[in-house]
């Protein structure tokens, strides 16, 4: 018995002391609108080599909080930083990927794509003025639909997002009453409705609640069967989000004047234009303390841009362009290790 | 001859060797044990000082008017402790309302009519729902309760008591299914077994006598319960109504999933709401700025001070009926 | 003067009011343990044992979630028993009746209901911010300053139960009082302070709160306790608030995992009492 024990305790303590692979991973944290696109290519990406992606997907808030305070080797947020802050902090930034932003609803008998909405009717939804499905704003645009008279519940984010930014920018847009009310920002004090935690929170919810609307990145939608809306665009057209009317709203997108790559793709004009449409950018410290670490992240997103464009697509996210990638890439150099060079030197 | 004079004075050195290491093992043993008992002390104090000096950024940018603001703007950096309380506190409220009168129910069960054999299995099931950890309850109320209330109890309630002038606007709005209401039914289940065992302990306590002399009176056991049992063991049952208020209070995991996550403070029981410890697991991990982590630490500080008052208090009154609890 | 009838009458309604009031309290209990069997049983199989966390939208386990649960309970415990025993035994051995011990008895029942989640506020303050990251040793901290008082209050319940006797006499053979203590009255108290560790271990299992500031969560498996480290209660609550089906599976396992572990562990104090009780 005292054998056992004793044998036990020493594979335990053996196992402990065992520190595994977990050291070389890269750790990173932020923008649940990104997950869905990081995890798909993490995992190819360990495959291939052995080196897995330890993302936390707490919300861009929480990105930029760990990324500061450096208990992350990256962050991401679909809210950009102001020159400002990344001088102050010493952060570099850049996209990552593009992506559509989509109302989802619980309607008894609705189906996806089936409702039509525009700016200034979601703004009022959000806004609390209208509170039932089958209000004269939602059936004017819907005059097929047989819309129920239930209640509205509305679902926002409880926590600091990106995609909240995105989605009140554009409601900011398109209602003057939302913009003097209410405005645009990774938080903003919502008049009704529940909070749930990320877009995982924010779609579990709209799935267990009737006559539930939210907003979520296109990937959470279309991975769990979740009603989508179709929008009224700047151009006045109905458009679906898919991959190319997320594509059409980015293409109007000026990377190469933006300082810090800094730009907004909320109401693009286009016929074919998604008018929610979003990016997510990477925060990494240009000096960074752990430049092996920092050295592994920029290997991981150059992979990215140049292998992971499929996959990306696969999940309706639209990779960023080349000529991009090559100017995100000239960047870089400003990341410098402890001796002043740049960590990461392209090898084209 | 000079052997045997020596043996006595080394046996008593020996004695007095191990007497003095023996003083020396007792007082190492009684250090330990001191120190053991001065480290929860420490610990306790080392809690509140940790809380005070986290939240005193907030506390002293905001002062007391931080605890009356219903504002919570991240960005802004404006924080407001009152829905937070508020939600709390009405909470707090609703699981005392529906489980006080269910445990005392319980308890008048166990100790007047149910019989012998079956006292002890349903008193273990009762004390089951302790153990089960909280955020079981959450997944519970989230996934099964929450939905189940959207569509039956909660419409039927807007349809009924919505439409009564005065009581209508606390049962007004949509039915989200998850909110205060919720919450407040959740939180009652969970404080049930804690109620109950106080209580039924409590009643124990009654000396045997009142009872069989009131029942030789020719009073049923109803009206021995409302007019002997419970008025003489008053004290206990209080106590063990605020240590249910207590575990109430503090409650994270099951409240999180369920109570809606608002900051807005609304009459209807009905609507989202947000309670302290929910605020602080919500949005602690992601709080960026000094001033949002310490309006967070200040809400956990106030949350404190709330369930220590609660819990002396309850203390207080069961150490004066001689339960240990 | 109330006639007989209304007075059995509202006899009659009362007691029946009290055996709903049961009928209630056990209904919500079936019905908590009922939900945990049907959504948890779906996701029990030899996988959720043996693979680790996946990503969103793969099949997986939860290997890396209950290897970190039980590594940072069983640090708690290390830490918590000896410390909690000790204390338990200095306020009913040395200090009986003193102010001091008094006071320290009523803090450690604080501390005993305080909301867990201030606990995980104060390790997130003391051993996460200094070192600038999340990590097992903060996580098992937490837990163990839960553990703590709960071992506190049944080692003094359980030392008071011992006799006087077995103290007075082990004094008149001599016994130095600390060789009274560890030969003679913790072994007369031992099952009832292994109730306790027992029963500390059972309500730290489901510990989310303090563990969402400290040990925080991982996605791959990982033995490396300097950095945040899965466990069971966290990865519940990130699986079940997510709309993907697997996790939401996993989610609930998980649950059933922990309630399986903590009745077990519950049984095991009550029969472990009773057989230090019938000696």
């Amino acid at each position: 018995m005292k054998h056992v024990n004793l044998a036990i305790a020493a594979g335990f303590t053996a196992m402990l002391s065992v520190s595994a692979a977990s050291a070389a991973d890269i750790s990173g944290a932020g923008s649940t609108f990104i997950y869905p696109v990081f995890a798909k290519w993490a995992d190819t990406y360990k495959t291939n080599t052995g080196i897995g992606l330890n993302y936390q997907s707490i919300g861009s808030g929480g990105g930029i909080k760990q990324v500061e305070a450096k208990t992350v080797t990256f962050g991401a947020t679909d809210k950009p930083l102001g020159d400002d802050e990344l001088t102050q902090q010493g952060l570099v930034q850049f996209p990552m990927v593009e992506g559509g932003i989509v109302p989802i609803y619980n309607i008894d008998g609705i189906k996806p794509g089936e409702l039509v909405l525009d700016g200034k009717t979601l703004a009022g939804i959000f806004l609390g003025t209208i509170t039932k499905w089958d209000d004269p704003a939602i059936k004017a645009l819907n005059a097929s639909l047989k819309l129920p008279s239930a209640a509205i519940v509305v679902v926002h984010r409880s926590d600091g997002s990106g995609t909240t930014f995105n989605f009140t920018d554009y409601l900011s847009k398109n209602s003057d009453d939302w913009k003097s009310k209410i405005g645009s920002d990774t938080a903003v004090e919502w008049p009704v409705g529940v909070g749930a935690k990320g877009s995982e929170g924010v779609a579990n919810t709209v799935k267990q609640t009737a006559g539930g609307i939210g907003y979520d990145e296109y990937a959470y939608a279309a991975q769990n069967s979740l009603s989508y809306a179709k929008m009224v665009n700047a151009a006045g057209k109905v458009v679906e989000p898919s991959l190319d009317s997320f594509t059409s709203a980015a293409a109007n997108a000026d990377w190469a004047n933006a300082t810090n790559f800094r730009i907004i793709i909320t109401n693009q004009p286009g016929d074919g234009s998604w008018p929610i449409a979003a990016s997510t950018w990477v925060l990494i410290h240009a000096k960074p303390d752990d430049a092996a670490a920092a050295g592994e992240a920029l290997k991981f997103f150059d992979w990215a841009y140049k292998n992971g464009k499929d996959q990306a697509k696969a999940l309706d996210y639209v990779a960023i362009p080349d000529p991009v990638v090559a100017l995100i890439e000239k960047s870089w150099s400003a990341i410098v290790g402890p001796d002043g060079k740049p960590i990461y030197a392209v090898t084209q | 001859m000079a052997v045997s004079m020596d043996l006595p004075a080394t046996a008593e050195l020996v004695a007095e060797r191990k007497a003095r290491r023996a003083v020396v093992e007792d007082r190492f043993f009684y250090g330990l044990t001191l120190a053991s008992a001065t480290f929860v002390v420490i610990m306790l104090l080392g809690v509140m000082v940790a809380l005070i000096v986290g939240a005193w950024p907030a506390l002293s940018t905001f002062g007391p008017a931080f605890i009356i603001t219903e504002r919570w703007n991240p960005v802004k950096e404006i924080f407001g402790a009152l829905a937070p309380i508020y939600g709390t506190i009405v909470t707090s409220l609703i699981a005392m309302v529906i489980g006080i009168p269910v445990s005392f129910g319980i308890a008048i069960f166990l100790t007047e009519l149910c019989p012998q054999p079956l006292r002890r299995p349903i008193g273990i099931a009762i004390e089951l729902l302790a153990g089960i950890p909280s955020i079981i309850y959450g997944l519970w109320g989230f996934f099964i309760l929450a939905p189940f209330l959207q569509t039956t109890i909660q419409p039927f309630l807007i349809a009924t008591l919505g439409n009564v002038p005065v009581i209508g606007i606390l049962f007004g709005g949509a039915p989200y299914g998850i909110g205060l209401f919720t919450a407040g039914i959740v939180l009652a289940i969970m404080v049930l077994p804690f109620i109950t065992s106080i209580t039924r302990d409590v009643f124990l306590t009654v000396p045997v006598m009142l009872r069989e002399s009131a029942y030789g009176l020719g009073m049923t056991t109803w009206e021995v319960v409302r007019s002997i049992v419970i008025p003489y063991s008053r004290i206990g049952l209080v106590g063990g109504i605020m240590l249910g208020l207590g575990r109430a209070l503090g409650e994270t995991m099951a409240v999180t999933f369920v109570i809606g996550n608002s900051h807005n403070i609304s009459a209807s029981l009905l609507a989202p709401a947000t309670t302290i410890s929910a605020t602080i697991a919500n949005e602690f991990s992601e709080a960026t700025g000094d001033l949002y982590t310490s309006s967070l630490i200040a809400l956990g500080l106030i949350l404190f001070v709330i369930t220590f008052g609660v819990l002396a208090i309850a203390k207080w009154l069961l150490a004066r009926t001689a339960i240990k609890v | 003067m109330a006639s007989y009838a209304r007075r059995r009458a509202s006899n009659t309604i009362a007691l029946s009011l009290s055996m709903v009031a049961t009928v209630i309290g056990l209904f919500f209990l079936a019905a908590i343990l009922v939900t945990l069997l049907l959504r948890g049983g779906l996701a029990i199989s030899p996988k959720i044992f043996a693979e680790n966390t996946p990503p969103p939208g793969s099949d997986g386990g939860l290997l890396n979630a209950i290897f970190g649960s039980l590594a940072m309970t069983a640090l708690a415990v290390v830490f918590a028993t000896p410390i909690g025993i000790l204390a338990g035994t200095y306020l009913t051995e040395y200090s009986r009746g003193s102010k001091l011990g008094e006071v320290a008895k009523f803090i450690n029942d604080i501390l005993l209901s305080a909301p867990s989640i201030i606990i995980g506020l104060f390790i997130y303050t003391l051993l996460v911010v200094p070192f600038g990251h999340f990590s097992a040793w903060a996580g098992a901290a937490a837990l163990g300053l839960i553990a703590l008082p709960v071992i506190n209050r049944t080692t003094q319940d359980m030392l008071g139960l011992v006799p006087n006797s077995l103290r007075e006499a082990a004094a008149a053979l001599g016994t130095p009082k600390w060789k009274t203590m560890t030969h003679v009255i913790y072994r007369a108290a031992r099952s009832g302070i292994l109730t306790g560790v027992l029963l500390a271990i059972a309500r730290v299992t489901g510990e989310t709160a303090p563990l969402l500031f400290t040990a925080l969560n991982n996605q791959f498996w990982s033995t490396d306790l300097g950095a945040p480290m899965a466990n069971l209660p966290v990865v519940i609550f990130q699986f079940a608030m997510s709309p993907y089906d697997d996790w939401q599976r996993l989610a609930w396992g998980g649950a059933l995992i922990i309630t399986v572990a903590i009745l077990a562990l519950n049984i095991v104090a009550r029969l472990l009492s009773n057989i230090g009780t019938s000696k």
